[in-house]
């Protein structure tokens, strides 16, 4: 008897304990979400309000030709961004467990133990910030949304790079439709191939940018 | 009894915080290959000139890196980590698991790091390249991760094919596309379908089918990257109106067995030498002076033209002599363009790959009135919205766009070709 009452005793005990530290980690786990909706919802708003101010027609042609691409995401494999917004790089919608803010490559953010698309720069590891779903660091951002760029221009993502956070030399900039570099040479091509490391990709340098049209 | 039950939630206490805290985190690293066994490479054998090829004898037949690729890391059939190969084929990524892993394993799905294109079987289904350790070493770190070492997968005797195609889709993407910012913009997502019945492009659906047999072929890839690039640059259209009407003077049906030098309509003509031109641009640099275009052949090697009839130089003029059948060939578009792009002595007009893409994108939305010679709906039909002249958006069309638009003359380069069709 006195055995039955000290596990039943046991069993009531511990059963509240689960039910409580569940209770706990759910409310804390939705506020974070609540939180999270609440500030992807707040830059959609403001990159709607913005947007109206803006050229419609631009936007329009691009949703015109990511019709597809929403085809693409529905099928369960990268996540959604705004239809405004470069639709490139989008994220995949499996992403691993994490421990640390820069615990997750592919420049995720490490939220509720969980890597996922940065919504704000708070989701970001320290001397990070967020442009398009993903961390990048300070010095390599120049934009954040299409808002920050002029008319006709998207803010894009440079691409992943090597190491365990896959951002190192990622930088997000503002790309008009002249705005890319000339093509390297044959000498700069062969030694970008041999060289075989993490700074293999110069595509995206700054220096090179906002190019006008040379014909010569 | 009351301080047993104490100890007793003090221990409970312990197991829930343990298990719910833990995370067995870690740091792993390797290479990845393949064979590569993509064909139509540029030969060493000094039959021709390999200056500013792309892709050449000594990157053929061998292993080479998966370049670019995304890499996922699992404990059994949980994902734990993510990251990307750079150009060698190198990785290296970070875990973190709820358990200690009793194996790790990498897993690539022919996925391009940035999500530009993905090679998938031809039931759409997911093709996976697995290996799997069934060591896992302890305290590893991003300066000392644990080395999975160098995986080959495939060989000589049994190449893997979607392996292959994305080598040629890689090839295409990084020498090219990636410098042109309109395309940079559209071109994602796109899916690759190995080993389907026909190659052929769906712009719209952005996916590309490779032909079974045709995997090992990478200018058959190219031009097909091509058709979707093209939709690209011109944010989401395309020049051949109505799709798929090749065989002129036939005005319906399809699949009019279109090949590089059949009889094609101005529109159809077009989009076919804008897919072949900005699939060479990534194999042929504008320096190269045989830039020899093969499509349909399974040999290794792009056989000059001397040697098979199949085999186009885009740089060879064929003189300006030329009957209408021949003016209404592919390559005569394809060479044209050729010559706006390279640097080559006498002919080139060295416009760069981005600015090609740039004049392609404004010569979408037509010149002047849309309704106009030249115009995006030449001629007009009033219950249509789109060009219905199958001669219309032709080369011809195209010339007058770069001509006004850019204040250049490129009469002399359109000369050294049989004149492609349209007005």
């Amino acid at each position: 008897m006195n055995s039955f009452a000290q596990r039943f005793g046991l069993s009531f005990l511990a059963g509240a304990l689960g039910v409580g530290i569940v209770f706990f980690f759910s409310i804390s786990t939705n506020l974070r979400i609540e939180k999270n909706e609440g500030l992807v919802a707040k830059l959609t708003k403001d990159t709607l309000e913005k947007n109206d101010k803006k050229d419609s027609k631009f936007s329009k042609k691009v949703l015109k030709s990511e019709s597809s691409l929403k085809k693409f995401a529905e099928q369960g494999d990268v996540q959604e961004r705004d239809f405004e917004e470069w639709q490139g790089m989008l994220p995949p919608k499996e992403l691993p467990p994490c421990e640390k803010d820069d615990g997750c490559g592919l420049a995720m953010a490490c939220i509720n133990g969980q890597c996922s698309p940065c919504a704000s720069d708070n989701d970001c590891a320290q001397g990070e910030q967020c442009a398009l779903q993903h961390c990048i660091h300070d010095k390599n951002l120049s934009c954040k949304t299409r808002l920050d760029c002029e008319e006709e221009q998207f803010c894009v993502l440079s691409g992943y790079s090597y190491g365990p956070r896959g951002n190192r030399d990622m930088r997000s900039f503002c790309q008009g439709l002249r705005d890319a570099i000339e093509k390297p040479g044959p000498e700069e091509q062969r030694l970008l191939t041999e060289s075989g490391g993490p700074h293999e990709d110069p595509s995206f340098d700054f220096s090179h940018l906002r190019k006008g049209l040379k014909y010569e | 009894m009351f301080k047993r039950i104490l100890k007793h939630i003090f221990l409970i206490l312990i197991m829930l915080s343990s298990s719910s805290a833990f995370a067995f985190t870690g740091y792993v690293s390797g290479i990845l290959r393949s064979y590569n066994n993509l064909g139509q490479y540029c030969p060493d054998d000094l039959s021709r000139s390999c200056v500013g090829s792309n892709y050449n004898e000594s990157d053929a037949n061998s292993f080479q890196p998966l370049r670019h690729m995304k890499v996922r890391l699992y404990n059994g059939n949980h994902l734990i980590g993510v990251g990307t190969t750079n150009i060698a084929g190198a990785y290296l990524i970070q875990y973190s698991s709820p358990t200690v892993p009793g194996s790790l394993k990498i897993r690539v799905r022919l996925e391009h790091r940035d999500g530009r294109f993905r090679v998938f079987l031809a039931n759409g289904h997911s093709q996976n390249l697995d290996y799997t350790s069934s060591i896992v070493y302890w305290n590893t770190s991003a300066s000392n991760p644990q080395y999975m070492g160098t995986i080959h997968w495939g060989s000589a005797g049994l190449p893997i094919k979607g392996a292959n195609i994305y080598e040629g889709a890689w090839r295409t993407w990084h020498y090219a596309f990636r410098y042109s910012a309109p395309i940079g913009w559209h071109f994602n997502n796109v899916k690759i379908l190995n080993g389907t019945s026909g190659n052929v492009s769906s712009s719209n659906e952005k996916k590309i089918s490779i032909l079974s047999g045709s995997q090992f072929q990478y200018h058959t890839i190219a031009h097909e990257m091509g058709h979707v690039g093209s939709s690209a640059a011109t944010n989401g259209g395309t020049f051949d109106y109505p799709p798929n009407v090749y065989c002129y003077p036939n005005t319906s049906g399809t699949n009019c067995n279109h090949t590089l030098s059949s009889q094609e309509w101005g529109s159809a003509q077009f989009e076919e030498g804008l897919a072949t031109f900005m699939g060479m641009a990534g194999a042929f640099d504008p320096s190269s002076h045989d830039p020899i275009y093969c499509i349909g052949q399974g040999e290794d090697i792009c056989a000059p033209p001397s040697t098979s009839s199949l085999s186009v130089d885009l740089e060879t003029s064929l003189g300006s002599n030329c009957t209408n059948a021949d003016r209404r060939r592919e390559i005569n578009s394809a060479k044209y363009m050729r010559d706006l792009y390279d640097n080559t002595t006498g002919d080139g007009m060295q416009i760069s790959f981005s600015n090609m893409m740039v004049s392609i994108h404004s010569f979408y939305n037509g010149i002047g009135s849309s309704t106009g010679n030249h115009g995006k709906n030449e001629p007009w039909s009033f219950w249509k919205t789109y060009v219905d002249d199958f001669d219309g958006r032709s080369t011809r069309d195209y010339r007058y766009h770069i001509e006004n638009d850019h204040s250049l003359n490129t009469n002399f380069i359109y000369n050294l070709n049989c004149n492609p069709v349209g007005d």
